[in-house]
């Protein structure tokens, strides 16, 4: 009975412990492992993703395929970047880009 | 507080890059885990403590600015007033902001700035160090709750109404630090609940005949968080028709009188004497001691001077014709043989959230400075 309360006393206090930390209890991340394994905000032209609907979310359906064959295992998708400079080349509209960004360069942004 | 030395993880660069985390060696050694803080209980509760009065205070000041058009002393452009007040008025909800003190463990934490609009070093407070407190420290507590606190923040933001989805990301094609900082944050939202999308700041399309913000897609953005400064986006091309528009953007317009350094002057006329402040000025330093002149909008150390009764130290860069404020010089704590912290403080919302450290060898952390993770004892 000693023994018990004892170590009743001790895990209750490990909980209360543990209860009161300050930092995340735990930490996912969903979409960044994805991301970071293959691209680089320089120079990438391909994004990957584990699963179709995120690729097509961000880039439309028919900028998106599926890399490697399935026997072999192959099950994540790519957005080719190619489709991203033909848009900007061939699209005749009102639209206009290169408004924002032209600062960047006498410092960085970050603080 | 005390600084140890440590041995590194095997491969940590490895378990970094798994993580997001894939400019830990940006500018040589960024990430540096041989050594490490350690905090007291009471001084994390300290440091707590003083950020979320340091918040409060702020947020006082901007009624402040607002209630006497400050705004000349700012250097806020005339355009932008009215829309930064109602911007204000409406509530536009804020992510995140980042504190800097210059702390020694004894006195009193000294503000030497609030990262207001764009901070980073977010990946490496909310998960690198949790990740390397999990597995080198795992008996030990970490002042952390960043990541959580994310995630809590976008909820509330998203049921709000705030945001009309997709909740696109944005930032510079040409930075590593920046796009994964990015990618992290977007990866909060996302694990909230939020549609997102992904655009380049220089992407962004105008559409003048529909007078809207378009994606690449040229499909209308209504709700953007930018990691870009909001004083460079007013003044670019595309800056006029923030005004006309009803695109919502993340960091608020507001945030550009926290992210001044006109709002330490103003905090030391509001607040004269506060413990947590240093004395601050417009124009000149009035008093005869050493002290630091800041550009309004310097970012990463860029054209600080620091004048003492020796010698005067100065780092380079482009800003400062906008104006500067002077501030009494508190010299960051030297540990070690030659290393200069600076503590982070993040509030996430409006809840203190964790903290991260900057450490250099010189007296002045710029974005080159190295991140040490921090522990502190847990009471038993």
């Amino acid at each position: 009975m000693l023994v018990s309360s004892s170590r009743q006393y001790c895990c209750s206090q490990y909980w209360v412990n543990y209860m009161n930390r300050r930092r995340s209890s735990e930490i996912k991340l969903l979409l960044v492992s994805v991301f970071i394994l293959t691209n680089g905000c320089s120079g990438s032209s391909d994004y990957n993703y584990v699963n179709k609907a995120d690729c097509i979310a961000e880039w439309g359906e028919k900028n998106c395929e599926r890399n490697g064959s399935s026997s072999s295992g192959g099950r994540s998708f790519t957005y080719r970047d190619s489709s991203r400079t033909q848009r900007l080349n061939t699209r005749a509209s009102s639209v206009r880009r290169g408004g924002f960004g032209s600062s960047f360069g006498k410092s960085g942004g970050r603080s | 507080m005390h600084r140890e030395d440590i041995i590194q993880r095997n491969n940590w660069q490895q378990k970094m890059e798994a993580i997001g985390f894939d400019f830990h060696s940006i500018d040589g050694r960024y990430w540096e885990e041989s050594a490490c803080y350690c905090f007291s209980v009471e001084e994390i509760d300290m440091i707590e403590q003083v950020t979320a009065e340091l918040h409060q205070m702020c947020l006082e000041a901007i009624q402040h600015i607002i209630i006497n058009k400050r705004y000349d002393d700012l250097a806020i452009p005339e355009l932008f007033r009215k829309h930064i007040e109602q911007s204000w008025l409406k509530q536009e909800p804020s992510v995140y902001g980042r504190f800097d003190f210059s702390y020694d463990g004894f006195n009193a934490p000294k503000l030497l700035e609030y990262n207001a609009d764009t901070p980073t070093s977010l990946i490496e407070a909310s998960i690198a160090q949790w990740f390397w407190l999990e597995e080198v420290k795992p008996e030990m507590d970490q002042f952390n709750s960043i990541h959580e606190k994310l995630i809590d923040r976008w909820k509330k933001i998203l049921s709000q109404g705030w945001i009309r989805e997709p909740l696109y990301f944005s930032c510079v094609d040409e930075c590593q630090e920046d796009y994964s900082t990015v990618q992290y944050l977007r990866d909060t939202a996302y694990q909230a609940g939020i549609l997102t999308s992904n655009i380049f700041i220089e992407d962004i399309g105008w559409d003048a005949f529909g007078k809207m913000f378009v994606d690449l897609e040229e499909k209308p953005i209504y709700s953007i968080f930018k990691l870009y400064p909001w004083e460079w986006m007013i003044q670019e091309e595309f800056g006029q028709y923030i005004l006309s528009n009803k695109l919502h953007i993340i960091e608020p317009c507001w945030k550009m009188l926290l992210s001044n350094k006109g709002i330490l002057p103003i905090l030391w006329e509001l607040y004269p004497n506060h413990p947590n402040l240093l004395p601050a000025y417009f124009n000149s330093f009035p008093l005869n001691m050493p002290h630091v002149r800041k550009p309004l909008l310097s970012r990463e150390g860029s054209n600080i001077s620091i004048y003492t009764s020796e010698n005067t130290l100065t780092t380079e860069g482009l800003y400062g014709s906008e104006g500067y404020v002077y501030q009494a010089y508190a010299p960051l704590p030297k540990f070690g043989d030659n290393n200069y912290p600076v503590i982070g403080a993040w509030i996430i919302g409006n809840e203190v959230a964790g903290l991260g450290i900057r450490e250099d060898n010189s007296l002045i952390t710029k974005n080159t400075s190295r991140f040490i993770p921090h522990y502190f004892v847990p009471k038993d």
